[in-house]
């Protein structure tokens, strides 16, 4: 495929990222948990991982964008650019004590360019959402005090944080690299309240946006040729935030009202991973994150923030990378991933795991380009002390292209 | 291979957009700790009282009202019209031979009364001594101007204003013939030398206690001629009409004994409490309600930030004090007044001029069959507490035709039974607690 071609590609996936993006801002997540804080944490990433237990933090970019840890970007091979883009379907089933309901929904994931700046490092770009809120809650009926009748509320959430961010990773020596990223968070989060009050239609509509700058640095260290680690530092950060709300009347009336919003804290992250390549074959790769949450000091309406921590882990298999027939060329891979949740509600966790499959279908031989299809199935929550637990569907796609630079054709 | 991931990649993308969810959404409910709250407030403090306009404008009147009716309450209410009569035809064409055969006043029925009808009464016209213009810049119920004290024509009736179209009032033939005379000698030719000689004419009812009738504008006075030697013997006719920019109601009130006696001035109001409990309104003469909610801005001790979604004053009439006879309307009139009693402006709500309806609660209460009004108050409220300079403003409440009809109301106060009195039922969000 010539350079024409890819450029050409590019853009019109380009258009359907964008596309599929801003249709979606308003369901970027289906989960009342989104209710909390800035939303739901999102978890997927460029590239492979999202089949590998959401885990890589010392997996390099060598065959793709990983975007898990700076330093990856300083194996991006000579001559190469990688372009990754990526969308999500999500279904789910939200169980609480009376019942099940489902729920559905579908958005952009990512994404991000990487290329090589020398020998030594390398550049990446990407934008992913952060966070996502998505909730809709119907008929809640609440008491008109001072009367016995009661007015009705449909509340709506919306929107959610998204991470932009520059990663320069460079090889201090061949096989130790190190990197570090710089993020710009921004973001919106909407919340409706339409409150039916007799004939009365009052609706509150809130504004929440945030913004902010997080640092993050890693490094990645081949200790054998087969065995690497790698570990990642994200510092705490504050984002500002500011509300606006208007509330509107059925009569026509509006009225403005601005206010800033508490800073929202960002806490101290620490990840550890670890990477094994048994032979050309199979492949192994663990992460263990911690994030500090009880250090920022911040509750929720109903509940409180927790340290968190993470587990994740996957294998890949490559029956053969340069194989004669396509099927030897397709990567197979499995992950688990597990988290205990930032958040308590009444002194229960909402933990999360999840289990994944995936394969990477390549479309040239000798070339990295791949369609990266993801499945994961996973449950958060749990349904006892009102709390509600989440089971859910999760099939990810993502485009990792390789582009080749500087190299011209032998025949044009 | 491409083509196919392209292509598979576009469709997702697109079934991506295109998701709409039409189920049950339910689940999450106890996750909401909204910070909404919304409160049905009905014991705001409102207090009404009766206070009198000095004068009501009655210019340009679309209804002569004459006649009189005694009130338990209201005391004597009397009403006479004043009116100026003009002819723009030809006079000067008239016949030299006319003969004079009569004159007649003829009133005709607008179908508006008040009180009973079942008494005869007597009408007398009078010839208005004075030139009949604006008392400085319009007409008043309170305007005045000289009779002769002899009446050109006096007429008993048994009133059928629902069944008749008009009365005729005969006038003196003296008065009949000398007119005639006039034009036919052209002494009158236009109908300024009409009003040169004849300003205008009064007409009232004595004082017995009988009813207030309406009449119509078209109302005129017409005087039949004959003219001798014609082959039929034809009746002829000349009419003089209403000239209703110079015709008005003088409408007044004997307060002697009645709650109204200290109502001197526009400025002072009685409070319900002195008053049997109510407040009083009469068409005619001026007698309005004002409504003063003094400590609106106490809402605000509600913890939070919140606002009036919806606010409506209630006031009912007193139970069986208006009959088919002393009847009501369906709405009042509502104005927002100063503390001088000068009216600002009509009351507005969202939808433009706020009045005061009469609620159908036929099928709530039919047995009782209370008459409570209903007056959409959020915007007056609204302004009250946005607006220092507001705070000291009333509604004054009265009739609907306030100038045209002598209908009167009796509304419960604030001290009446709980369900009677006035109240003002207000819904109340607060939206932010903290």
């Amino acid at each position: 495929m010539t350079m024409n071609k890819y450029i050409f590609s590019l853009s019109l996936l380009l258009v359907f990222a964008v596309h599929t993006y801003a249709q979606n801002l308003n369901s970027l997540s289906s989960s009342p948990y989104s209710l909390y804080g800035l939303g739901l944490t999102n978890e997927l990433n460029t590239g492979k991982t999202n089949a590998l237990g959401h885990a890589g933090i010392a997996i390099p970019s060598n065959d793709g964008i990983n975007s898990l840890n700076p330093a990856s970007y300083s194996s991006i091979p000579k001559y190469s650019f990688f372009f990754d883009v990526g969308v999500k379907i999500q279904k789910e089933t939200l169980v609480d004590s009376n019942g099940d309901e489902p729920r559905l929904n579908a958005n952009f994931s990512n994404i991000a360019i990487a290329f090589p700046i020398n020998k030594k490092s390398g550049l990446g770009v990407s934008l992913i959402p952060y966070t996502n809120v998505g909730y809709t809650i119907l008929d809640i009926e609440s008491n008109i005090e001072g009367s016995t009748d009661t007015f009705t509320t449909n509340v709506f959430g919306s929107g959610g944080l998204n991470d932009f961010k520059v990663s320069y990773g460079y090889a201090l020596f061949p096989k130790f690299r190190l990197g570090i990223s710089g993020s710009v968070l921004f973001g919106e989060i909407k919340e409706t309240e339409s409150n039916i009050i007799g004939s009365e239609l009052i609706s509150l509509n809130e504004s929440n946006t945030y913004s902010g700058i997080k640092l993050n640095a890693g490094f990645q260290y081949d200790i054998t040729k087969k065995l690497s680690f790698g570990s990642t530092v994200t510092l705490p950060t504050t984002l500002s935030g500011s509300q606006n709300t208007t509330i509107f009347q059925s009569d026509g009336s509006t009225l403005e009202i601005e206010d800033d919003l508490d800073d929202f804290k960002l806490p101290l992250e620490l990840g550890f991973g670890l990477y094994y390549k048994f032979n050309e074959q199979y492949s192994f790769n663990f992460d263990y994150k911690y994030n500090f949450w009880e250090t920022t000091n911040q509750s929720d309406r109903v509940g409180t923030y927790v340290d968190q921590e993470f587990f994740g882990l996957g294998l890949e298999y490559t029956p053969q990378k340069e194989g004669l027939k396509y099927w030897q060329r397709i990567r197979y891979r499995a992950g688990f991933n597990f988290d205990n949740g930032n958040l308590s509600i009444h002194d229960q966790r909402i933990k999360n795991y999840a289990f994944n499959v995936g394969l990477g279908l390549p479309f040239q031989r000798k070339r990295n380009s791949m369609l990266n299809i993801s499945y994961s199935y996973g449950q958060q929550g749990l349904v006892s002390n009102g709390l509600i637990q989440e089971n859910y569907h999760l099939l990810s796609l993502n485009l990792s292209l390789e582009g080749l630079w500087f190299i011209k054709p032998k025949f044009n | 291979m491409m083509r196919y991931a392209f292509l598979m990649f576009s469709i997702l993308s697109l079934i991506a957009c295109n998701q709409d969810q039409d189920i049950t959404l339910e689940i999450g409910e106890d996750f909401i700790s909204s910070e909404t709250q919304v409160f049905h407030i009905d014991t705001i403090s409102t207090t009404v009282s009766t206070f009198k306009f000095d004068s009501l404008d009655v210019a340009s009147a679309n209804r002569l009202l004459i006649g009189n009716y005694d009130d338990p309450v209201f005391g004597k209410t009397k009403s006479k019209s004043f009116m100026q009569l003009v002819n723009f035809s030809r006079l000067d064409l008239i016949n030299n031979d006319a003969v004079f055969d009569s004159i007649v006043l003829i009133l005709n029925y607008d179908h508006y009364f008040y009180n009973d009808t079942i008494p005869s009464q007597r009408f007398n016209v009078y010839q208005v001594n004075q030139t009949i213009k604006p008392d400085e810049i319009s007409y008043y119920n309170t305007t005045d101007f000289e009779v002769f004290p002899t009446p050109i024509g006096s007429h008993d009736f048994r009133p059928q204003p629902r069944d008749n179209d008009s009365i005729r009032i005969k006038l003196n033939d003296n008065f009949g013939s000398e007119l005639l005379t006039k034009i036919v000698d052209n002494d009158i030719t236009t109908t300024e030398e009409f009003l040169d000689d004849y300003e205008g004419f009064m007409v009232e009812g004595t004082d017995e206690n009988t009813c207030i009738l309406g009449f119509n504008t078209s109302s005129l006075l017409r005087l039949y001629y004959t003219i001798p030697n014609e082959a039929d013997d034809d009746e002829f006719t000349i009419d003089f009409t209403i000239n209703t920019d110079n015709t008005f109601n003088q409408t007044t009130n004997d307060p002697e004994n009645t709650y109204f006696e200290s109502l001197t001035d526009e400025e002072i109001s009685i409070p319900s409490s002195l008053t049997d409990n109510a407040a009083y309104a009469q068409a005619g003469n001026g007698i309005a309600l004002k409504v003063d909610i003094p400590y609106i801005e106490r809402i605000a001790d509600i913890n939070g930030e919140g606002l009036i979604i919806d606010a409506d004053l209630k006031i009912t009439l007193r139970k069986n004090s208006d009959s088919e006879l002393l009847h009501t309307r369906d709405s009042l009139q509502v104005f927002v007044m100063n503390q001088n009693g000068e009216i600002l402006n009509p009351l507005f709500d969202s939808s433009g001029t706020a009045f005061g309806i009469l609620e159908d609660n036929s099928e709530t209460s039919p047995e009782f069959g209370e008459k409570i009004y209903s007056i959409s108050v959020k915007e007056f409220l609204t302004q009250k507490l946005e607006d220092i300079t507001s705070q000291d403003l009333f509604l004054a409440i009265y009739p609907a035709r306030f100038n045209t009809t002598v209908d009167r109301y009796i509304f419960n106060g604030e001290l009446a039974p709980d369900d009677e009195k006035i109240k003002l039922e207000l819904t109340y969000l607060i939206y932010d607690d903290e």
